[in-house]
């Protein structure tokens, strides 16, 4: 069945369309969820609040392609993600100003699988690994990053220039010299 | 940054978001995690429905209620003797005096001692039960009005020891005002007519002899059983 149609019939409320959708999407954003989150059962439990969230307010939500469904459960699970951080971290971060920028290595990263991407990043600290995942990979400014954490933007670039000085560190332990490459 | 570069950045990014799943990852049971979530879903609605019972309930009970409390305000008796008592001390004596009179249901009669007269303070009929000063040959007298039918009724009802219903009057009133205490000596007597007087024959009756022949005659046994005087008509026959 379509997605537009499970959709539409969500929104009536059948518990089998919901269910449809669910088993579509569930692995994908469980994916997202633990990115944030490193325990899996804590990414679950995450995962169940987002949907219920979005099942919630199904009625308010008009579709416009399976990309901005996509995009609207993506975003509901990581402010679900970023409410049980701020719960459970506080994201007491330190800002260091005196952290130099450091470019990350998109070329040596593509040569790795998602998989292994995945291993990298959860490695990452609490701290480091949020700022990357919303600065590098959902594409955030660093100025709504700062407005989501309640940190400063400088807080967050230091905290970026750490997390890929950090990941420089793991890709090379993994015998993947990436700064190598570059000068290749 | 050159558009080969972006594409790549797209590729990583790209790759992360298809990511469903690790290699080496047990997968998670969906099927369970759905049960959760519609157990979640299902258990908000039935909530819901139960509040909307519970306050239609409330709404019932206090439908039932509301009427029993008017009811209960509207005959609380200590209040209303009260109340009923603070006017008859603000209205001036010639006022009661001429309610009275109005009141087709209020008899005035001789002061009667009710031996067996039961009226408890918290079940005084406030409708039949009344104190009526009424000014008579410059004396203040207390009557009771009582409708025999209420009387049994309250008997009935009542287990308390019988008392004087002017006692258990004042009794029901808050301790701050009294009722002015006027003793028996000071009531004195509709009609006062000594002993002596009763028992002496010649005393007792009296005759009128009218132009038209007739005679009245006064009977002195009729006055005393009701106190009231009988006149007795007898034709003289002369």
């Amino acid at each position: 069945m379509d997605i537009s149609e499970l959709i539409k019939e969500a929104k009536q409320g059948s518990s089998a369309a919901q269910k449809c959708l669910f088993d579509l999407l569930a692995d994908k954003l469980l994916m997202i969820c633990r990115r944030y989150v490193k325990r899996p059962e804590d990414a679950e439990e995450i995962m169940l609040d987002g949907f219920y969230k979005f099942f919630k307010n199904l009625s308010s939500f008009s579709y416009l392609g399976e990309a901005a469904l996509f995009v609207w459960l993506k975003k509901i699970m990581i402010n679900e993600c970023l409410m049980f951080l701020r719960k459970k971290n506080g994201f007491n971060i330190v800002s260091d100003s005196d952290v130099p920028d450091i470019p990350l290595e998109e070329e040596a990263l593509n040569n790795l699988s998602a998989a292994e991407i995945f291993n990298i990043v959860i490695q990452l600290p609490v701290g480091y690994r949020t700022v990357f995942n919303l600065y590098e990979i959902e594409g955030m400014p660093h100025k709504d990053i700062a407005l989501l954490l309640g940190i400063s933007e400088g807080t967050s670039k230091s905290q970026l220039s750490k997390s890929k000085v950090l990941l420089q560190k793991m890709l090379l332990q993994k015998g993947i010299n990436y700064v190598n490459r570059k000068s290749q | 940054m050159s558009i080969e570069n972006l594409n790549n950045t797209e590729s990583w990014r790209s790759k992360l978001d298809d990511l469903e799943g690790l290699p080496g990852d047990t997968r998670v049971d969906k099927n369970a995690a759905y049960e959760k979530l519609h157990a979640r879903l299902r258990g908000k609605k039935r909530s819901r429905k139960a509040m909307w019972y519970w306050a239609a309930a409330a709404c019932l009970l206090l439908a039932f209620m509301i009427p029993l409390i008017f009811k209960k305000n509207k005959i609380h008796p200590v209040a209303g003797i009260e109340a009923e008592h603070k006017q008859q001390e603000k209205m001036p004596d010639d006022i009661n005096t001429k309610r009275v009179k109005k009141d087709p249901v209020t008899i005035i009669g001789p002061l009667i001692e009710k031996e067996k007269e039961v009226v408890a303070p918290g079940k005084i009929n406030r409708t039949n039960h009344k104190i009526i000063p009424v000014e008579i040959k410059n004396k203040i007298r207390l009557y009771d009005t009582v409708i025999p039918t209420d009387l049994a009724k309250e008997n009935i009802s009542n287990s308390l020891q019988p008392v004087d219903s002017a006692s258990s009057i004042a009794a029901t009133l808050p301790p701050g005002k009294k009722l002015k205490v006027i003793h028996i000596n000071e009531l004195g007597d509709p009609v006062e007519v000594s002993p002596e007087t009763v028992n002496k024959k010649e005393l007792r009756s009296f005759q009128l002899e009218l132009a038209s022949q007739e005679v009245y005659s006064h009977s002195p046994v009729a006055f005393n059983k009701s106190g009231f005087t009988i006149f007795k008509t007898k034709s003289s026959s002369n």
